[in-house]
C-alpha cells in the first residue's frame, strides 16, 4: 500500500517542483504564480476572496447546485431507464428523441435556460432561503444544466443494466412466484445495480464538469466556476490555479465516493 | 397429477416459416413420479419444460396440474436451470428463502425453512457465503434447495448437472436420488445423458427431434440405489441409446399421420 501511494505521488510532486522552478524563472505572478501563493489561497479557505465570498462559500454553492441537479436527474433517469429497459416497445417510442438530444452539449442549453429562468432560483419562491447566501445562490438555470448533463449517462446505463441481466434471473424469480412489482424490486433493480452505480458515478462527474463551465458563462454570480472566471478578469492567476485544484479534488473525491459505494453494494460477480 | 395433453409448440422466427419445436406431446405424471426426458440437443426437451413451468404457452393442446390449466409460472412448479440462475447479490441462505419472501412467510420461519433445505443439500454451513464463492456443484445444490424451499408440487430440472464435471455430476445424481426418496415430489428432469436418466428415473421418455415428439417410453423398475455397472442397467442404457434418434419410420416424423409409430415400442424392464 505505501509503495502504491508513493508511485501515485511521484508525478504530482515532480510537477510541483517543475512548476516552482518555472515560476521562479519566469518571475511574473500573473503568468505563473509560485506554489506558495496558491498554497496561501488554499490555506485560507474562509477568507473572502475578491468580492465573491470565500473559497468555501463558492465551493458550497457549487456543491449544493450539483447535488440538487444530480438528485433530480437521478430521480427522473432511473425510473425511466428501468421502464425503457424492461419494455423494448416503450424504448422504441423514446429512442429517436433520446438519440436526438443526447449529443447536444449540456452547455448549449444555457442560453435557452437563462432565457426561461433568468436568474430566478428557489429563493424567489421560498423567501426563507434568502437568509443563507448559499441557498440564495441556487439558480434554476444552473441546476437544470447539471440535470441535463447527468441525465443521459444515468439513463443509458440504467437501460443497459436492465438489458444485460441474464434472462435466467428473471425466469427463476418468476417460477418462484415473483410478479411485476416484486420482480422489479427484488431482481431487476438489484441485478442492474452495478450498471446503475456506474451511471450515477459518470453522471455526477459530467454534472460537475457542466456546472463549473456553466458558472463561467454570463448570468452567473457565484460558484467555483465563477470564482475562477472572475479571478481571470482581475488577473489573479493564483486564485485561478487554486480554483482549478479545488475543482479537480472535489471531482476526484466524488468519483472515489461512488467507487467505494459501488464496491460495497455490488458483490464482485455482479460488477461489470 | 400433471397432464400434458397433445401439446404442440411452434416458433415464429422472423422472416422464416414457422418451425415447430414440439408436436403432439402427451405425457401424464403421477404424483411422486420421477420422469426423465432424454433426447439429443434441439429435440425440444427444454421447450417442454418451459411450457410446464408456464414460461411459455403451447401453440395447441393443454397442460394441467390437478385439473387446473397452466398458463403462467407459479411456485407450485419450480425450475432448476443448468447454471447461473442464483442471484449473485444474495447470500446462499437468502437465495434459498427468495421464494418464501414472496409468499410473505415471516423472516424467522423463512430462514428456518431455508436452513432446513440447505441441510438437505449439505450446505448449511455455507449459508452466509455468496454464490460466486461456491463451486459449480455447490451452486447447483443451492439452486435445488431454492426450488425445493417453496415446496412445489412439481420440480422441473433442465439439465441441472450438465455443466458440471463427471465426478461432481455423479455425486449430485446420487444425492438427488436419495433426496427424492425422502421428498417424493413429482419431478420432470431433462437431460441428454442416458446414464443420468437411467440412474434417476421411474420412467424415461425419449424425445425425437424435428419436430420434438415422443419416440419411446421406458418404465424403469431397477431397485434403488441403482448400480451403474450392473448388466441390467447397462442393457437398459443400450436399448435407450438405440432408440435415441428416429429410425427410418421416425425420420418421416414431420408427417402428422406418423404419430402412431412415434410412440411405438414402449419397453419395460
Amino acid at each position: 500500500m505505501p509503495e502504491r501511494f508513493l508511485a501515485r505521488a511521484i508525478l504530482p510532486c515532480l510537477l510541483l517542483a517543475l512548476w516552482q522552478a518555472l515560476a521562479l524563472w519566469i518571475d511574473s505572478p500573473t503568468v505563473l504564480p509560485g506554489v506558495e501563493s496558491v498554497a496561501h489561497v488554499l490555506a485560507h479557505p474562509l477568507q473572502p476572496i475578491l468580492i465573491t465570498g470565500s473559497l468555501i462559500d463558492n465551493l458550497l454553492v457549487s456543491l449544493l447546485r450539483v447535488i440538487c441537479g444530480f438528485v433530480l436527474a437521478a430521480a427522473l433517469a432511473v425510473p425511466l431507464g428501468l421502464l425503457l429497459g424492461m419494455s423494448p416497445r416503450t424504448e422504441r417510442l423514446f429512442e429517436s428523441l433520446i438519440e436526438l438530444l443526447r449529443p447536444v452539449p449540456p452547455l448549449a442549453w444555457v442560453p435557452l435556460l437563462l432565457t426561461w429562468f433568468g436568474l430566478a432560483g428557489p429563493a424567489d419562491y421560498l423567501p426563507l432561503l434568502r437568509e443563507w447566501a448559499v441557498l440564495d445562490s441556487l439558480k434554476f438555470s444552473m441546476i437544470a444544466v447539471i440535470m441535463i448533463g447527468a441525465f443521459f449517462p444515468i439513463l443509458l446505463n440504467t437501460i443497459q443494466g436492465v438489458r444485460n441481466q441474464p434472462r435466467i434471473w428473471i425466469e427463476s424469480a418468476r417460477t418462484l412466484g415473483a410478479r411485476r412489482t416484486t420482480l422489479l424490486a427484488k431482481v431487476i433493480l438489484p441485478g442492474s445495480l452495478p450498471f446503475l452505480m456506474t451511471g450515477l458515478r459518470i453522471g455526477m462527474g459530467i454534472g460537475w464538469m457542466c456546472l463549473v463551465a456553466a458558472e463561467m458563462l454570463p448570468g452567473s454570480s457565484s460558484g467555483l466556476g465563477y470564482l475562477v472566471w472572475y479571478a481571470y478578469e482581475l488577473m489573479h492567476t493564483e486564485i485561478i490555479l487554486a480554483g482549478i485544484l479545488i475543482i479537480g479534488i472535489v471531482g476526484l473525491l466524488m468519483d472515489q465516493g461512488f467507487r467505494f459505494l459501488e464496491a460495497r453494494l455490488c458483490p464482485p460477480t455482479t460488477r461489470i | 397429477m400433471l397432464r400434458i395433453d397433445q401439446v404442440s409448440k411452434a416458433y415464429m422466427a422472423e422472416g422464416t416459416r414457422a418451425s415447430s419445436a414440439l408436436r403432439d406431446i402427451t405425457l401424464h405424471a403421477e404424483p411422486g413420479e420421477f420422469i426423465c426426458v432424454v433426447g439429443m440437443s434441439g429435440c425440444g426437451k427444454t421447450t417442454l419444460l418451459r411450457l410446464v413451468a408456464g414460461l411459455e404457452q403451447p401453440s395447441s393442446g393443454r397442460i394441467t396440474l390437478n385439473s387446473e390449466l397452466i398458463d403462467r409460472p407459479h411456485p407450485e412448479r419450480t425450475l432448476v436451470f443448468q447454471e447461473y440462475a442464483l442471484f449473485p447479490w444474495r447470500t446462499v441462505l437468502h437465495n434459498v428463502t427468495f421464494g418464501l419472501e414472496l409468499q410473505n412467510v415471516g423472516k424467522r420461519a423463512a430462514n428456518r425453512r431455508g436452513i432446513h433445505y440447505l441441510k438437505l443439500v449439505g450446505l448449511d454451513s455455507f449459508r452466509h457465503q455468496r454464490p460466486h464463492e461456491l463451486s459449480g456443484g455447490m451452486r447447483q445444490r443451492v439452486a435445488l434447495a431454492r426450488a425445493l424451499a417453496v415446496e412445489p408440487e412439481v420440480l422441473l430440472m433442465d439439465e441441472p448437472f450438465g455443466a458440471l464435471d463427471a465426478l461432481t455430476r455423479g455425486r449430485l445424481q446420487q444425492e438427488l436420488a436419495e433426496l427424492q426418496q425422502r421428498e417424493g415430489r413429482t419431478v420432470l428432469f431433462v437431460t441428454h445423458s442416458i446414464i443420468e436418466a437411467a440412474f434417476l428415473a421411474d420412467r424415461i421418455v425419449v424425445l425425437h427431434p424435428e419436430p420434438g415428439r415422443i419416440g419411446a417410453t421406458y418404465e424403469v423398475d431397477l431397485p434403488c440405489p441403482r448400480n451403474r455397472k450392473s448388466p441390467e442397467f447397462q442393457g437398459l442404457c443400450e436399448r435407450i441409446e438405440a432408440n435415441l434418434s428416429p429410425g427410418t419410420e421416425g425420420a418421416s416424423g414431420s408427417n402428422p399421420t406418423d404419430q402412431g409409430t412415434a410412440r411405438r415400442n414402449p419397453c419395460t424392464i
